[in-house]
């Protein structure tokens, strides 16, 4: 259809067709209406060339439409005249047929006489439910009327000021919306025409509206224009109950909580049991009225369009299929810039556990994964591009400027255009362009499991220098940075076999401050399986560097760097033995202290050797592996430069030249022996140019190791040594205690720890090890990274071990449910077996096991079934309901006792272990055999304490449970049982 | 895996909500086609298949959720119908059917929010209406479900709110360990509260995460983790997304020993207006560590923390159009 009808003053209508200048012509050439190419008609011209319907009063034409349902039949709505209809229909097929004049006049029926007002406004025409057709058409102010057509003459009259841009919406068949003249949009049903089911302000402003109209593409949606505005509001309007609003508001009035509890309780079975009370009734009272079920719309959402330049003139809804969550509006302003704007609709997210993101778009629902890269759609653009080019598509403005002598005032009328079915949307991802991005440029390849990967920007210095082997780091990758998010990585971590095994672990993760940490945790861990951690009478298993240097007993927490250190618990060792030690060839020298005890831990404790010949095989080793740069530096470290000299020496020729000058150096310097020459720092010749020669060498290095070498012979100062961040800290705090004075060291190894505490690098744990302060520093990682799975590992080895800590028993509880989210039960399972050896073992070593784990198994009364341990409330455990549990473990115990009567005391012993290990891989607890004698004499339990019957007898010797004999194991460990958990 | 899986939620209108459940191999949708359709994950093709397919409610179904798998496969879903409805699914003939076990129906007011509570807490269920209403319910029997009782009521602001203002949403406190705590967003009050019991249960308004410039449409407390602190992020029809940061306030709660409504200090730690446009929907990860959010721009953001702990935009989703009208 390109016809177009005009109505002008004289009450006549003009048939134009627009798809050629030359008018009136029946070819179908299909050539679209194309807003860029625009044509003026002069309508002046030609009017006698067009095919016309003429009123028979000469009056104005306020209005024409054509009917949609019937697109023959055109309305027009004309002011109003005496003895004149002034709304006509016309079939233009009829009059094309018959040439112009003829004229088919349908009668509106003849309430249209009794209107006041004559017909203006807008007039619309619209199919209702079965073919009927019905024009509609406003009178004046107060009247919107609906007429169906032809042959029924049965109106439907609305009194109402809502009596503007009335449009139906092409969803509902019984639903139209209109609007008054000061912003208020009203919605109707015709069912129920009394009374709008809908009515809503546009705006604070009463301003009138230009236009409404209903989207054809998607159902509730109303896009509305008010006058002088430059943008359009746009209101989504849903289904809401099909109860009237007045029955609710009487249910408000009834609505009380209490009579809700009681029937909800006393409403016994039923399938929809809540489906009750005065809610129910009133549902009932509602359907047996004879109201047709009229839905009650409620206005959900509303929205604003980007604002236009100049004020909107018209608007209209982009027919055509942009996408499923995307409608577009297409309006005018004031200036004739035709903009289209597309409106999306909010997807909706949610993300899969694993670290997958589902993304709902319109019906599509897209799922990012986590696992690997996207090879295909997601990378290809370059990044700025795709971001650009969305934004542009995001909202696009055609510049569209239409002649200067053409103003439209009007309607922009709807492009009918079925005939494109668009490419169903694609989905892209895209980092925003100039965003220098946390993850995106400077990623670290990694290979295995890492999770320092979250810092990769600021540590690629760091990580990629350590140790064997320099990593440059990797190409950056652009992807969704999904895949290295921590929650991805920790479950691949599990997967891997994570686990609290450090040695494992330190093969899984990739180099790294990670890596150092778990090369820490195995260094401790051997010393303490060792019982080398002992000093005195402290034992300093995985304790740091700085409780060790403190001296602090196994749970003291760490004095803060700024208060003076207490001496006084610091197991003294004479300075003859020091001077003892010394003497032992074999044996590296470290710089003389008071603390030589404490410093070897330590330095056993960074992984530093302590003998001459263990630290040749390690070098030798590294010489073997080619990296000639670690081995020197290694020995160097160690203070020993004749063997770093001798490594340089057997590398390439930079490294020969530089064995040169450590050997010059070395010949310098006054002492004969290394370890003379390297302490005596001060008596270095004071050679300036030496001097800033090696400094400045030093910094062209990019090799650490190199750089520290030479950062210490320009100064002799070990202290610039520990300057060099990029070095491993357990290289920094193996030089620091071997070389730095007492009071240095302290002073170096407490404000390094505090600083790495306070950051949080996990690495810092050589210094803190896993005491409270470690705690802290752990906690603090967490924080930043959000990796519970390391800190969870790592503390459970010594945590419930050694001392207590709430945090790492949430930790622990809360990588537990993170496993079991994950579906990862065996790997829960594991470690949850592995906590329990951790734990059996410190029962071994005579920590009890009791204090560290909650009581599993209780006995109960036969009759009252309370626990037979006083005012018992067991802390933690909570049933389903939230309310406290009374009694676990079933009564198993109280059976288990009297039926085996006299059964020795490991019956009960084994039950309670099988059981503790049943309720999460918890050890035994520790519920020595032989306690029981001392507890007969307070604590007779004959009579349950809350009932006061008597306990169950011995089936062999029927004494009451709990009448304490002499050397009766199986009540001795009864009895105890009964304390235990009263204690509790 | 690793191409974007994509399927058609062949729902006849637009989505509302998407969830999945506790593992992740479940996902329900709602819509204003009245549906709810589960899906279940394929691992060996990798796809997600749809389940079954119902009509949940007489209107549009607004919000889903999964309760913890250890009470069953149990939905619960809330709709402009003004009630709440629990799912349950049951196997007849090795078929799978979801039931209705209970309808909630005392609000007055579209049901704008429903989540259940951690699982920690029991069988529970927030809701939230239109009324600025949350109600608590709770599963008497885990094993029936038919019977649910409101244990807990209380309004977020003062008086019921108005229609297009009255846009409330809640989100449960995960911690196991500490008190049950919520947040919600309190329609034209314009800012989001926490709610926790008090000594006397009753649940109070506490901490006020304020400075917003338009109604809250979304609130989302991310998992703990382990953290010393909470995070909580919010979704502003001012276009602006936020994150709350929630420490102790160790001078306050812990000193006097007794309850205290100020249990945290809250700052705002980032502010985002990249959607220049309403946002609805924040959403944390499992470990807290990503937030995506969304908004009417069409684009799903994603915001992750930097190593100094800034917050940045981590990269744009879009569902991309395709070529549309009007380039031709």
């Amino acid at each position: 259809m390109d016809l177009t009808a005009v109505g002008l003053t004289t009450g006549r209508t003009l048939l134009i067709r627009m798809h050629r200048s030359e008018p009136w012509i029946f070819e179908e050439k299909g050539n679209d209406f194309r807003p860029d190419t625009p044509r003026q008609v002069s309508i002046a011209q030609n009017q006698r060339t067009y095919p016309s319907f003429s009123a028979r009063h000469s009056r104005a034409c306020n209005v024409v439409a054509f009917s949609k349902g019937c697109p023959n039949l055109l309305a027009v709505g004309l002011d109003k005249v005496r003895n004149d209809y002034c709304l006509m229909v016309w079939d233009i097929e009829q009059a094309m047929s018959s040439s112009r004049g003829t004229e088919s006049n349908y009668a509106p029926s003849g309430s249209i006489n009794g209107g006041s007002r004559s017909a203006s406004g807008s007039l619309q025409t619209s199919r209702f439910g079965r073919t009927t057709e019905i024009a509609e058409s406003y009178f004046g102010k107060d009247f919107a009327k609906g007429y169906e057509d032809p042959n029924s003459p049965s109106s439907m009259v609305i009194s109402t000021k809502a009596v503007h841009g009335l449009c139906m919406d092409p969803f509902n068949d019984n639903r139209m919306a209109s609007c008054t003249d000061d912003g208020n949009i009203s919605i109707w049903d015709i069912r129920k025409p009394t009374q709008a089911i809908l009515s809503f302000d546009t705006g604070p402003q009463k301003a009138p509206l230009v236009r409404i109209q209903f989207n054809p593409q998607r159902s509730g949606l109303i896009a509305s224009l008010t006058k002088d505005a430059p943008c359009l509001k746009v209101w989504d309007i849903q289904e809401g109950t099909v109860r009237a609003p007045r029955s609710v508001s009487r249910m408000d009035s009834n609505h009380n909580l209490d009579s809700n509890m009681q029937q909800g309780s006393g409403n016994a079975g039923g399938i929809l049991s809540r489906s009750h009370d005065r809610d129910g009734l009133q549902t009932v009272r509602e359907s047996e009225s004879d109201e047709p079920e009229i839905g009650i719309p409620i206005l959900w959402k509303s929205r604003r369009t980007k604002p236009s330049s100049k004020s909107l003139q018209s608007f209209a809804w982009i027919p055509t299929f942009v996408s499923n969550s995307t409608s577009g509006l297409i309006s005018i302003n004031k200036e004739s810039l035709i903009e289209t704007t597309l409106l999306k609709e909010t997807s909706q997210i949610a993300w899969e556990p694993r670290g997958a993101l589902a993304v709902s778009d319109g019906n599509i629902i897209s799922c990012f994964p986590s696992r690997r890269p996207s090879d295909g759609t997601t990378t290809e653009p370059a990044p700025q591009i795709a971001f650009s080019e969305m934004r542009k598509r995001n909202s696009k403005v055609i510049n569209l400027q239409l002649p200067a002598n053409r103003k439209l005032n009007g309607e922009v009328g709807n492009a009918s255009d079925t005939g494109s079915f668009n490419q169903p949307p694609s989905i892209s991802i895209m980092l925003p362009a100039g965003l220098p991005g946390p993850l995106g440029t400077e990623g670290v390849k990694v290979s295995g499991v890492t999770s320092s990967h979250v810092d990769a920007n600021r540590r690629t210095s760091l990580t990629a220098v350590v140790n064997n082997g320099w990593i440059p780091p990797a190409a950056s990758q652009i992807d969704t940075g999904l895949e290295q998010d921590i929650s991805v990585i920790m479950r691949e971590g599990a997967i891997k076999g994570y686990c609290m095994d450090a040695a494992i672990n330190m093969n899984l993760v990739g180099p790294g401050t990670l890596k150092d940490f778990w090369a820490w945790m195995l260094r401790a861990e051997k010393i303490a399986q060792k019982d080398g951690a002992r000093i005195g009478k402290f034992d300093f298993s995985y304790q740091g560097v700085l409780p060790v240097l403190l001296g602090n007993g196994v749970s003291r927490r760490s004095t803060p760097s700024g208060t003076p250190r207490s001496m006084s618990s610091i197991p003294r060792i004479s300075s003859d033995l020091s001077s003892q030690l010394l003497k032992q060839g074999d044996e590296i020298p470290i710089v003389p202290t008071l603390k030589l005890a404490q410093r070897k831990l330590g330095l056993k404790l960074c992984g530093s050797e302590l003998y001459r010949s263990e630290l040749k095989e390690t070098v030798e080793r590294l010489e073997g592996e080619g990296s000639y740069e670690v081995a020197a530096g290694w020995a160097f470290f160690h203070g020993e430069l004749d063997l770093a000299i001798g490594v340089l020496s057997r590398g390439d020729d930079k490294l020969k030249l530089m064995s040169i000058i450590v050997a010059g150096f070395n010949r310098n310097s006054t002492s004969g022996t290394t370890l003379g020459g390297l302490s005596g720092a001060n008596e270095k010749p004071s050679n300036s140019a030496w001097r800033a020669q090696c400094r400045s060498h030093s910094q062209e290095q990019s090799n650490p190791y190199i750089r520290a070498i030479f950062s210490y012979i320009s100064s002799g100062d070990w202290r610039d040594v520990l300057e060099e961040k990029s070095l491993t800290l357990a290289d920094r705090v193996g030089v620091a205690l071997r070389f730095l004075s007492d009071d240095e060291l302290m002073a170096y190894i407490q404000s390094t720890a505090e600083s790495l505490t306070n950051s949080g690098e996990i690495d810092g744990i050589i210094l803190t090890g896993l005491t409270e302060a470690g705690v802290d520093l752990l906690t603090n990682y967490v924080n930043r990274t959000g990796d519970i799975q390391t800190v969870t590992l790592a503390s459970s080895v010594a945590i419930p071990r050694y001392f207590k800590d709430i945090r790492v028993d949430e930790w622990v509880d809360i990588y537990r449910d993170l496993l079991d989210r994950w579906q990862l039960f065996y790997t829960r399972a594991r470690f949850d077996i592995a906590r329990g050896r951790s734990l059996q073992q410190s029962t071994q070593s005579g920590v009890s096991a009791a204090d560290m784990t909650p009581t599993q198994i209780y006995v109960r009364c036969n009759f009252c079934n309370q626990s037979i341990a006083r005012n018992l409330l067991i802390p933690g455990v909570r049933g389903r309901d939230g309310r406290r549990l009374i009694v676990t473990g079933g009564g198993g115990p109280g059976t288990g006792v009297s039926g085996a009567g006299h059964g020795n005391a490991l019956h009960g012993h084994d039950k309670q272990g099988s059981m503790g290990g049943a309720g999460g891989g918890v050890a035994v607890p520790g519920v020595a055999p032989g306690t029981g004698g001392g507890a007969s004499s307070s604590n007779k339990a004959v009579v349950c304490p809350s009932c006061s019957k008597p306990l169950p007898r011995c089936a062999i010797c029927l004494l009451h449970l709990g009448v304490p004999t002499e050397g009766n194991s199986a009540l001795g460990a009864w009895s105890s049982l009964g304390n235990k958990t009263s204690g509790e | 895996m690793n191409q974007v899986t994509k399927f058609d939620g062949s729902h006849e209108d637009l989505i509302h909500d998407v969830a999945f459940n506790y593992y992740g191999n479940r996902l329900a949708t709602c819509s204003s086609d009245q549906k709810i359709k589960v899906w279940d994950y394929n691992e060996s093709d990798g796809i997600w298949e749809s389940s079954s397919a119902f009509k949940a409610h007489s209107c549009a179904v607004l919000k889903t959720s999964w309760a913890h798998p250890e009470y069953g496969q149990v939905l619960a879903s809330c709709s402009f119908d003004r009630s709440v409805i629990v799912w349950e699914e049951s196997y007849h003939d090795a078929a799978k059917k979801w039931t209705a076990v209970a309808t909630l129906r005392d609000g007055n007011g579209t049901v704008q929010d429903v989540e259940f509570a951690p699982n920690h807490l029991g069988l529970r269920l927030a809701i939230v209406a239109a009324d600025g209403l949350v109600k608590i319910y709770e599963a008497m029997d885990v094993t029936s479900l038919a019977h649910w009782t409101m244990i807990d009521s209380f309004a977020v602001g003062e008086g019921p709110s108005k229609d297009e203002e009255g846009n409330h949403c809640l989100s449960w406190c995960t911690s196991k360990f500490t008190t049950q705590m919520m947040v919600v967003g309190c329609a034209k009050d314009h800012v989001a509260k926490i709610f926790r019991q008090d000594p006397n249960n009753k649940w109070q308004a506490c901490e006020i995460l304020g400075g917003h410039g338009g109604v809250v449409h979304d609130v989302s407390w991310a998992p703990n983790m382990g953290r010393s602190y909470h995070l909580i992020a919010t979704a502003c029809k001012d276009g602006h997304v936020r994150i709350f940061k929630l420490t102790d306030d160790n001078q306050g709660g812990a000193m006097s020993g007794g309850w205290t409504r100020k249990l945290f200090i809250v700052t705002c730690i980032a502010d985002f207006a990249d959607h220049n446009a309403e946002v609805w929907r924040v959403e944390w990860n499992v470990t807290g560590t990503i937030l995506s959010s969304s908004g009417d721009d069409g684009k799903v953001r994603l915001w992750k923390a930097t190593y100094t702990g800034d917050w940045k935009c981590m990269s744009v989703v879009s569902a991309e159009d395709g070529p549309n009208a009007f380039q031709r």
